[in-house]
């Protein structure tokens, strides 16, 4: 690994509400630099907290501390707003789960990655125009000419993640962020949009943050995997060693699975123990 | 227990029909769980809202429990065929109790003993009857998706219809709502249809399963069959690779060009 592009370093979110504060993310602490690294987690477990925080796009109610929150040797917890616009979308992409909410229902898809570009390179409408066009090559779209000028809800959603995927890209940002990015995908769909996005990376020597509560994609796509529960990093193991996951919470999870060519009688069910709240971790 | 013969839904108007469900036929044995999978679109969804009654029109004919189906039920039928969807989240009245949400099917059926018949169900699905007076808020997920079961078995069906019961929950949470379904089916008397995209869960769960894209069954087959690598239509073979290559610890190898060439282009009509 070379030097990493990403250093978070005791981080934790909490919420106030009403019943009091909701400590959502309790210390944790990675480092990404070019390469595939997975968060795996259960709905409430932080990850996708986690990643927000990295962008600063955290609701009002909720409060980030950290030893250290810092890309490249941009201190993220207290750069500007302005600073901020330039790192979100210009340096550091995010990817969501649903391309027909990340999308704007009333702009031609051309256009809103042409915008993305204009953003963050400025020149002017033909070179945005360009970018955009030769970008939907990039992700596989087979007559940019036409999709270019389509409506989003004239896409379908395989293709939508691939615009967003361009959208994302155009700019050059060095880390990516995906949260779920092909949870609302049919499996083939997700294996399609999933092989483009690797290619990008690998190309382009990209850091990626891989936010899914799939264990088995996570598996399949990522070098490393970061495994959270209740808010902190609880197991981090290459992906290859899964198989070998010492944690009771990811042994757990792992067994959970119905899996295609092993067919049991009853699926183990996870036996949550209190003890994994603040108990060892095995990193 | 169920008999489907050259069923077909249409949408849209005239000049604009979309046939989504385009002539199929199968049969499901007494007891027996029975898969339906395909990707969003297929049709296969439709199907179970056919068959639950929940889409009065359309072509073909339908057998449940030996009777001949027309499209108006009567209420001996519906209380036979019960349905579990997908989002707990969605399927549950947000203003009522867990209890006055059991209690309507009863009280449209007439049935005695309600309070009973509540207890008693709640209790099938492994939530004690601390819950009975719960708001939909007040659940898990998990619990939100057993109160739906719950409300499905209350009338003591003969066939539960299961729309991706699972795909809203957590892989953990997943595994205790199919060993429930799985226990439900062996205290006896329910045969089970179940649509999912997922091939691990249909392999899982099911003795037979029908394979669906653009509409019609391009494959009927076993599991074991499914399991052994013994599927013919290329489509079922894309797709069982597909579930392999992420499910089960290979890495992601299919381009967009070997995917595509295996499945159909819609058809123009």
């Amino acid at each position: 690994m070379h030097e990493p592009l990403l250093r978070v370093d005791g981080l934790h979110v909490s919420f106030r509400t009403h019943r009091g504060l909701v400590n959502a993310v309790r210390g944790v602490s990675f480092e990404v630099g070019r390469e595939k690294v997975g968060i795996v987690g259960e709905s409430g477990s932080g990850k996708s907290i986690t990643g927000r925080s990295v962008m600063r796009l955290l609701p009002p109610a909720a409060e980030a501390r950290a030893n250290r929150l810092s890309f490249r040797d941009i201190d993220l917890l207290r750069a500007s707003e302005k600073q901020m616009l330039d790192i979100r979308g210009g340096q550091i992409g995010l990817i969501m789960q649903d391309p027909k909410y990340s999308l704007n229902p009333v702009v031609r898809v051309g256009d809103q990655i042409a915008e993305a570009y204009r953003l963050h390179r400025g020149g002017n409408r033909k070179a945005a125009r360009a970018s955009a066009m030769a970008m939907l090559e990039a992700v596989k779209i087979r007559d940019p000419e036409r999709v270019y000028r389509l409506y989003p809800h004239e896409v379908s959603g395989g293709m939508g993640q691939r615009i967003m995927i361009a959208t994302m890209l155009l700019a050059e940002p060095d880390l990516l962020i995906a949260d779920e990015p092909t949870s609302a995908l049919d499996v083939t769909v997700r294996l399609e949009v999933l092989s483009i996005l690797d290619e990008l990376i690998e190309t382009r020597g990209l850091g990626l943050i891989f936010i899914s509560h799939d264990l088995n994609l996570v598996r399949a796509f990522c070098d490393r995997v970061l495994i959270m529960y209740a808010g902190r990093i609880v197991e981090e193991l290459p992906a290859s060693e899964l198989e070998h996951a010492r944690h009771p919470y990811t042994q757990g999870l792992l067994a959970a699975l119905p899996r295609i060519h092993e067919r049991r009688e009853r699926l183990a069910v996870l036996q949550r123990d209190p003890d994994w709240l603040d108990g060892p971790t095995y990193r | 227990m169920i008999a489907v013969d050259d069923l077909v839904v249409s949408f849209g108007d005239d000049d604009e029909v979309k046939r989504a469900v385009d002539g199929i036929g199968f049969e499901v044995r007494e007891g027996e769980t029975f898969g339906l999978v395909g990707e969003s679109g297929c049709g296969k969804s439709t199907v179970l809202r056919v068959l639950a009654g929940l889409n009065p029109s359309y072509d073909g004919r339908l057998r449940i429990a030996g009777r001949d189906i027309g499209p108006r039920r009567d209420k001996a039928l519906m209380k036979s065929v019960q349905m579990v969807f997908q989002d707990p989240y969605g399927s549950l009245h947000p203003r009522q109790t867990v209890n006055a949400q059991l209690m309507e099917p009863l009280r449209i059926q007439g049935l005695d003993d309600a309070a009973g018949r509540v207890e008693r169900a709640l209790d099938a699905v492994g939530l004690g009857p601390a819950f009975r007076y719960r708001y939909p808020h007040q659940l898990s997920g998990g619990q939100r998706q057993r109160v739906a079961i719950a409300r499905a078995l209350i009338l003591e069906p003969d066939v539960l219809l299961l729309d991706e019961p699972t795909s809203a929950l957590d892989v953990s949470v997943q595994a205790e709502v199919l060993n429930l379904l799985a226990d439900l089916k062996a205290a006896g008397g329910l045969t089970y249809v179940l649509v999912s995209h997922d091939l691990g869960v249909i392999a899982h769960m099911c003795d037979r399963l029908a394979v669906m894209t653009e509409g019609r069954i391009v494959e009927e087959l076993d599991v074991q069959e499914l399991v052994a690598g013994a599927a013919r239509h290329p489509y079922t073979v894309t797709l069982l690779r597909a579930s392999e290559t992420y499910g089960e610890g290979g890495v992601p190898a299919a381009t967009s060009e070997t995917n595509e060439a295996t499945i159909p282009e819609p058809r123009k009509t």
